[in-house]
């Protein structure tokens, strides 16, 4: 026997990640979506801040009294742009949250792929700087051992759980050793130990 | 990573007050975005909705997001949500004005209530054990 059906029973689907692309397809409605995406990438800078304040449990006037300035004021910035708000105002706010403000820039047409590979060789070249740090201290070096391996897991994990996720389109062209391509083994020795992370 | 999921209702208020209340309906979306930030960044939704102000608690884990932090003279319009923080899941329920306010709650209380049991449903599901091999073959 079916089950009855309950009126208040919500149907729901699809699952979004972005807010812009949920509204583009529920809407349909271009000239709308393209102006709240216009808005919202307006504020990339203030969302940041405004999530970083609500995980410190800081207040607008928490942030205004060490800025030495109004709670209004404080209100006033985070319903602005990015644009109207100064580097100085930027670095302030960042540090009452104890963050450091670090900057960079990258070229316009990147594509996420190349943005993955850029931050593997930065990965890489923080592991070697830890590395060189270890080098001569027994210590250090068997830490390092121990914390190597917790980052060739926690890459392979990574990368595992998107493979699951995509299944599908997996299945029709199925990814090839991605420590390999990820690590640069350059001895026998380094992809051994590879191998034996991924078949676990 | 945390997903946004419409109901049906949503999906319907959302298509109509786009085309209504478009300028309300931009600073919602851009609050319900800032709102979204936060739970990516690990914040529990209670502290949220102590933080941002323009996020109320209307009870039973649903909470309102509105308006404010546009122009002034723009109409009152909520956006209502129940953040499900096992499965990661930002329910989207319903949006209306403040003339709707005691029904739109009244409606999300019977969403929510459904959301829960068949969350509840799918970790028991999750949480039973694998059968046999012996176990897989009966018919």
């Amino acid at each position: 026997m079916n089950e009855p059906v309950n009126p208040n029973r919500p149907k729901t689907n699809r699952r979004y990640r972005n807010i812009v692309d949920m509204v583009r397809d529920i809407t349909k409605d271009e000239a709308f979506t393209d102006g709240l995406e216009k808005t919202i990438r307006e504020r990339v800078l203030l969302d940041h801040l405004m999530a970083k304040r609500a995980a410190a449990d800081l207040s607008q006037k928490d942030i205004a009294d060490q800025m030495n300035c109004s709670q209004g004021r404080i209100s006033k910035l985070e319903n602005g742009k990015d644009s109207q708000m100064t580097i100085g105002e930027f670095q302030q706010y960042a540090n009452i949250l104890g963050l450091e403000v670090a900057f960079g820039t990258r070229r316009k047409d990147i594509n996420i792929a190349q943005q993955v590979k850029l931050h593997v060789f930065a990965i890489r070249k923080l592991l070697h700087q830890i590395a060189d740090i270890s080098h001569g201290d027994e210590n250090m070096s068997n830490g390092l051992k121990v914390f190597l391996s917790e980052v060739l897991f926690n890459t392979v994990h990574s990368v595992v759980d998107v493979n699951r996720r995509f299944k599908d389109l997996v299945k029709e062209s199925p990814i090839e050793k991605p420590s390999i391509l990820v690590f640069d083994a350059e001895s026998e020795e380094d992809e051994n130990v590879i191998h034996s992370h991924v078949a676990r | 990573m945390w997903k946004s999921q419409p109901t049906d209702v949503f999906k319907g208020k959302l298509i109509r007050l786009t085309k209504n209340r478009p300028k309300e309906m931009e600073n919602v979306i851009r609050n319900l975005s800032t709102y979204f930030a936060a739970l990516d960044e690990g914040v529990n939704p209670i502290q949220i909705q102590e933080r941002f102000r323009f996020v109320h608690n209307e009870r039973n884990g649903i909470y309102a997001v509105d308006q404010k932090g546009g122009p002034k003279n723009l109409a009152e319009i909520r956006l209502y949500l129940f953040p499900h923080v096992p499965s990661e899941t930002l329910y989207l329920l319903t949006i209306g004005d403040k003339n709707s306010q005691p029904r739109d709650i009244n409606d999300c209380r019977a969403m929510v209530k459904e959301i829960k049991t068949s969350e509840e449903t799918r970790n028991e599901r999750a949480s039973e054990p694998e059968p046999t091999e012996d176990e897989s073959e009966i018919p």
